[in-house]
């Protein structure tokens, strides 16, 4: 298990190194050079040579990528000369307002989307599960932002029982206080994961209910609620703890269309302004944020996999 | 669609369940396999026919309904659906059925193109990878592991900002996003094939790597990376939506489902639902259409796939 657990930290780690160099890449690709993209197209000549000297951009590049780690170890992000203020503290701002808005559609789609899949492989082909299947699969083919829309329409703009706009307050606690405003963006971001959760556990269980010792456990005459509850269901959820990991990138997507259109103030949103201003420091701190939220994410729901299933360590 | 590697790649997943050997083929023409791809089953072809009328919808539609989609008519703003405009018009006095037509033109031609890059792209770097193995797969699958750490939209919007969006600019943005999945998909099929004996042949002649991974290796995984493009395209015209939703998709007058729902958007506190919901509906449509061609393709080639 440990050795396990250190091959797992030792690639996440060369990831993120990865992701810190693409980054510093894209800094390097910004069309006028890095000092130009971040103080902006009105800058003197005598101003970007200044912050190129400051900020070791006149090193060596390789010397500058050290340079780029070291700040980043230290959570210096680099400063937002459009916000006035540096990213690490638009990220302390803004991060858990985002955290806010993704945690509890993603426990409310599990505790829906589980169970609703299972519900559909025992009733395979039957009229209900092709009825869940094909909203489910409109609700996957559909943008987040336009289910958010629909929502709105229906339930702010013509019923009148919520706000079309979530909360907009400095801080997080204004998502449980205000938890009416909130009800459309997690119902939307709920509905969309419900939509990948229900439809992976579903071919999860179907797999599991074909496996021999299904089989078997029927032979020896276990009931059918006990073989789905101590043999499908507890096969079956393993998976769902590595696609709860997968689905990290898809959530931080979806927070960033729907923070936009409930005009709600998390790191979404400041992404958004920050790609209509081209504030380069925002855009390349968010993405190692996230990055590092996702590569987090798939080392926990890993260990916790090989915790569950001993088989895959072996592997 | 193209078929020109000859009969041998895509019939290998059908082939195999005949016979490991050489005799490939036997007893099905191209003609069939193509038959079978896009009219096998229900799935294929409730997918063929939906795109056939998207594609003549946006193409063959603005020939037969015309509509003034260059001049901006300030008298017709945001009216509703009516005999003269069968969609109402938008908030520049477009004719919104026009808009649907000529927007889809854009997301059409620019989904397939970039998922068609994506593919070829990602096809050759994961056979390449998975073909080299050892250090070289290592170090090319981590290029890949970086990127997919990154989510999606957010790898999106920065190459759009950096890289503005014109519209050769956005079909490589999209790929540059969407080859990760058939490269990982195409390295794992590799690994496979690269074991066959006719890859050892081939080296056995004295063939170069390049030449094995082209003639051999990728022929061979054409069946997977056929499915793929199908879901790719239908990915591409999800994230162009996104892309435009957040107004970096192409710059107007060029227009597109996303961009029509964004703009649109703005009008719904008014009421003007005839800008929002038809250009979604038809994002969805399109969309499943693809998916369903790409599961009836995976049904007729009985390959696995779709990472």
């Amino acid at each position: 298990m440990i050795a396990y657990i250190a091959r797992r930290f030792a690639l996440a780690i060369v990831i993120l190194l990865g992701v810190t160099l693409l980054t510093f890449i894209l800094l390097h690709a910004i069309p006028g050079g890095p000092a130009r993209g971040i103080l902006g197209p009105r800058a003197t000549p005598g101003q970007i040579a200044e912050f190129e000297q400051v900020n070791g951009l006149n090193k060596g590049i390789f010397q500058q990528y050290v340079l780029y780690l070291g700040h980043l170890l230290h959570g210096n992000f680099g400063y937002s000369y459009k916000l006035n203020q540096t990213v690490a503290s638009v990220f302390a701002q803004d991060l858990p307002k985002s955290l806010a808005l993704v945690g509890p559609p993603t426990f409310l789609s599990l505790a829906i989307g589980v169970p609703l899949g299972l519900w559909q492989s025992q009733r395979r082909d039957k009229l209900d599960d092709h009825l869940i299947t094909g909203v489910g699969y409109v609700l996957y083919a559909m943008p987040d932002f336009w289910l958010a829309f629909i929502l709105i329409d229906f339930f702010a703009l013509r019923l009148f029982w919520l706000p079309p706009n979530a909360p907009y307050s400095p801080t997080w606690t204004a998502a449980f206080t205000d938890a009416k405003a909130m009800i459309l963006p997690w119902a939307t971001l709920t509905l969309v994961s419900i939509a990948v959760f229900s439809r992976y556990m579903r071919s999860s269980a179907l797999d599991a209910m074909s496996q021999d010792y299904i089989r078997t456990a029927r032979a020896k005459g276990a009931q059918r609620g006990r073989v789905l509850r101590k043999h499908v269901i507890r096969n079956a959820s393993i998976p769902i703890i590595t696609l709860v990991g997968l689905s990290i990138p898809g959530l931080l997507s979806g927070a960033i269309l729907e923070e936009v259109v409930f005009n709600y103030p998390g790191i979404g949103l400041a992404t958004y302004n920050a790609a209509l201003d081209k504030d380069y420091p925002i855009l390349l701190g968010t993405t190692i944020v996230f990055g590092v939220l996702t590569i987090l994410g798939n080392l926990v729901a890993d260990i916790t996999y090989a915790y569950t299933d001993p088989r895959v360590r072996l592997a | 669609m193209s078929v020109h590697t000859g009969s041998q790649g895509m019939l290998r997943p059908a082939q195999e369940k005949i016979a490991e050997g050489g005799e490939v083929g036997v007893g099905l023409r191209r003609g069939e396999v193509l038959h079978d791809m896009f009219w096998g089953g229900r799935l294929a072809r409730i997918g063929t026919c939906t795109i056939v009328f998207v594609v003549l919808f946006c193409f063959v539609g603005p020939l037969i309904y015309r509509t003034n989609q260059t001049q901006a008519n300030i008298l017709q703003l945001t009216r509703p659906p009516s005999a003269a405009h069968l969609l109402g018009t938008d908030g520049n006095g477009f004719d919104e059925l026009g808009q649907l037509m000529i927007g889809g033109q854009s997301a059409l031609e620019i989904g397939l193109a970039s998922a068609f890059l994506a593919s070829m792209f990602g096809a050759l770097y994961g056979a390449v990878a998975g073909y080299l193995g050892g250090f070289w797969d290592g170090l090319l699958m981590r290029v890949v592991d970086t990127m997919l750490a990154i989510p999606g939209l957010l790898l999106l919007i920065l190459l759009a900002v950096i890289f503005s969006s014109s519209l050769p600019a956005l079909i490589i943005i999209l790929a540059l996003f969407a080859w990760l999945g058939p490269a990982r998909l195409v390295r794992g099929e590799t690994l496979t094939l690269r074991t066959r004996e006719y890859v050892q042949a081939a080296k056995l002649m004295g063939a170069g790597s390049m030449r094995i991974v082209v003639r051999h290796i990728v022929p061979n995984a054409l069946g997977t990376i056929v499915v793929n493009t199908t879901f790719q395209v239908a990915d591409a015209i999800l994230a162009l939506a996104s892309l435009s939703f957040l107004g970096l998709g192409p710059p107007p007058p060029a227009t597109n489902w996303g961009g029509i729902l964004s703009d649109g958007s703005e009008y719904l506190v008014q009421g003007a639902w005839w800008l929002v919901y038809p250009a979604g509906a038809a994002i969805v449509i399109t969309v499943i259409a693809f998916n369903f061609l790409g599961e009836g393709i995976q049904e007729a080639l009985g390959a696995r796939v779709r990472t």
